[in-house]
């Protein structure tokens, strides 16, 4: 089983989508203690400005970014106000700070481009 | 006037205010449909006479019964408690401890909403069944792609490409 540091290894620098990058903010303006599904659902809908983001989607990106070695996950322990229920809580790795910086430097640049050409308010 | 504030607290138990407007609503909409119906298929074929009326108000008085029982139910379902058949469809498609977690984060957020003065719990089911139905295609496309092995075509053509 390869661990998240091996995944990083293997890939660098992952081309993040443009959903991966809010889920990505929100798990670091949170912080881990924090970073759970339903406050980083409420996170990445005001960071958005999304009206609807599904909790499902949130889940499945996050699922897809610990598969990259991006983010890790921990359960915490069942409370009674969640039914019982477990909360999994998400921290952000090395790659995937990497991999966020590396999208804020690819915006950046395309916004400098941007100032520059001529007809583009 | 002792026993008409009785009578009238045990008619706002019986019809509380949320009973009265979805009542209002769903038998606003059967009556636009009946004037609807009557001014295209029966005015023209049978003319306005007694037998008509008679039968419209027979139509009115089955849609105000129907709308009634529709919203009584409606109002006696909304407890502050998350509806079972949500947890369960999820809980096919996503397996424990993911969807525990999944399923918790729904219920802390329903239980917000429900105990809220503002909003109450019938917005609480609205948002909890509205995300769990738009959970389940995000949960379903991950599902399938699984099945018919899209993913691993998909990574592949990646792998190559880079």
């Amino acid at each position: 089983m390869p661990t998240a540091q091996d995944k990083s290894a293997k890939h660098p620098i992952d081309n993040l989508g443009s959903f991966e990058c809010w889920i990505l903010t929100a798990v670091v303006t949170l912080g881990p203690e924090r970073a759970y599904g339903m406050t980083i659902h409420e996170e990445v809908e005001t960071l958005s400005r999304r009206r609807i983001v599904s909790l499902g989607s949130i889940y499945t990106t996050l699922e897809r970014l610990e598969n990259k070695g991006l983010v890790s996950s921990w359960f915490a322990d069942a409370t009674t106000e969640r039914g019982g229920r477990p909360r999994k809580y998400f921290r952000i790795e090395a790659a995937g700070q990497r991999a966020l910086q590396h999208a804020v430097n690819q915006a950046a640049t395309m916004a400098n481009a941007l100032k520059t050409a001529k007809g583009f308010v | 006037m002792n026993r008409v504030r009785s009578a009238l607290q045990s008619l706002r138990a019986e019809y509380p205010p949320r009973f009265c407007i979805v009542w209002f609503l769903l038998y606003g909409t059967c009556y636009c449909v009946t004037v609807r119906l009557n001014h295209n298929l029966i005015e023209p074929r049978f003319g306005t006479g007694t037998r008509d009326a008679l039968f419209l108000s027979f139509l009115s008085c089955f849609e105000g019964f129907v709308a009634a029982c529709i919203a009584r139910r409606l109002s006696r379902t909304a407890r502050p408690e998350p509806p079972r058949n949500g947890c369960f469809l999820i809980l096919l498609l996503k397996p424990t401890p993911d969807g525990d977690a999944f399923l918790g984060d729904l219920e802390q957020r329903f239980r917000q909403i429900a105990n809220d003065p503002t909003q109450g719990p019938v917005r609480a089911h609205f948002w909890y069944w509205f995300q769990v139905l738009i959970s389940v295609f995000a949960f379903m496309w991950v599902f399938l792609k699984r099945i018919t092995l899209v993913a691993g075509l998909y990574e592949a053509i990646r792998k190559a490409i880079r």
